[in-house]
């Protein structure tokens, strides 16, 4: 659980010197997925304990940054039970490199999207941090795809 | 198979135990803002600890860069300024008038925290009462009003935007000295209102605020004239463009009584 902790306090520092330049992509709620997707835990242990990790992780980066208390928290929660759900719905064969990237991709669109629309800001200014968040969150899951197929590859 | 679905049941259900808590957190903290405010506070002192190498760093580049891109054009003013300040103390000596001496400052301050939900209500500065900040204290950018300070605490302040719909503020017109209330919509939009429809104000005119008490002084700008909405039971709301750049708001400055 230690991991955890350093992975919101990344994200929140990474927030703290880049606030006004781009917004910080989800890395903690991410990491999340990863770690309960990832092959290694294919006898799903720890899942209730990724999504409670989740929602105090989200209700603290609410406290610090969203002013909507409950909503990061509820969204992480839930996101992160959808996808572990959904994930064991694919068939075994199916779960590889391009459904976890999927499968991510998803949930960062679902929580930005969420996000945004509690926002009162629509300038140019905003979208461009908007934009940087979501390329940035792109960049981070591929990279979360290289260490998922390096672990697949691990675990066979 | 049995264990398989016991899983996915237990992960479901503490996925809707999330949203529910999620959710009722969300409706006990916007019923009792005081408790939210508590928690927010609180999160933000305990996380303070980790973040301040950090951000006094990021500080130290900015305000290092910026200082050296500003001390020359600094110099130029200050040098016009004494000049000036020469010049009028010269004549005011020629009419035997002794200068009174300055009663109050601005505090410079940097926004730190500016949540995008509430983005045109309200934010949070680096300076609090420690630095002589007060309640209702105009907060001031690039010489013009931004907001006036709604809550202190010793190390910080949260300061009210003229564009929240809560924010109401005596204003002048200057060109034709007509008094109004200035307020936001909580979306950007500044209108000024109680300007009875005879009145001449066209497009332009500037507006200050007016004599409204010790913290907010009268005199300080606030934006100007951009349109005018149809007339309602005698009065018309003028549109307003402020005259600080409120999207791009990252240090302002605090006004001060005490020298």
């Amino acid at each position: 659980m230690f991991l955890p902790v350093l992975i919101w306090l990344l994200q929140d520092i990474i927030q703290v010197v880049f606030m006004g330049i781009f917004l910080v992509p989800e890395l903690f709620l991410l990491s999340l997925v990863f770690a309960g997707l990832r092959p290694e835990n294919e006898h799903r242990h720890s899942l209730s304990w990724y999504i409670a990790a989740g929602f105090v992780g989200g209700l603290l980066w609410d406290l610090r940054w969203t002013n909507i208390s409950g909503l990061t928290a509820a969204l992480n929660g839930a996101l992160l039970a959808l996808v572990f759900v959904v994930w064991h719905l694919i068939p075994a064969q199916g779960r590889n490199t391009k459904s976890f990237i999927a499968c991510a991709l998803a949930v960062q669109i679902m929580s930005a999207a969420v996000h945004a629309m509690f926002w009162t800001v629509a300038s140019i200014t905003t979208l461009r941090l908007f934009a940087i968040q979501q390329l940035m969150g792109i960049a981070f899951i591929m990279l979360l795809g290289l260490v998922y197929k390096k672990a697949i590859y691990k675990h066979v | 198979m049995h264990n398989v679905v016991n899983e996915d049941f237990k992960v479901a259900v503490c996925g809707v135990i999330s949203l529910a808590l999620g959710v009722l957190l969300y409706c006990v903290m916007n019923f009792f803002p005081a408790v939210r405010y508590f928690a927010i506070d609180s999160a933000n002192k305990l996380l303070y600890i980790p973040e301040y190498p950090f951000s006094a760093t990021r500080d130290l580049v900015k305000y290092g860069s910026n200082w050296i891109l500003e001390r020359k054009t600094l110099q130029q003013q200050l040098a016009r300024l004494e000049a000036l300040n020469r010049v009028q103390a010269e004549a005011l000596q020629k009419m035997h008038v002794s200068a009174a001496a300055a009663k109050s400052s601005y505090i410079p301050a940097r926004v730190i925290l500016r949540y995008p939900e509430n983005w045109w209500s309200e934010a949070k500065i680096n300076k609090g009462s420690a630095d002589k900040v007060v309640e209702g204290a105009a907060v001031m950018s690039d010489g013009y009003l931004v907001g006036r300070i709604s809550r202190v605490s010793k190390h910080s302040a949260w300061f009210e935007l003229i564009t929240s719909s809560s924010f109401l503020i005596a204003a002048v017109i200057d060109d034709t000295r007509d008094l109004g209330v200035i307020t936001g919509d909580n979306k950007g939009n500044l209108n000024m209102l109680y300007i009875t429809s005879d009145r001449y104000v066209t497009k332009n005119m500037r507006i200050s605020t007016s004599l409204i008490g010790d913290q907010v002084p009268p005199g300080l700008m606030i934006g100007h004239i951009i349109g005018r909405e149809p007339a309602k039971e005698g009065y018309v709301p003028f549109k307003v463009a402020a005259g600080a750049h409120l999207t791009q708001l990252y240090n302002v400055e605090v006004y001060s009584e005490d020298m």
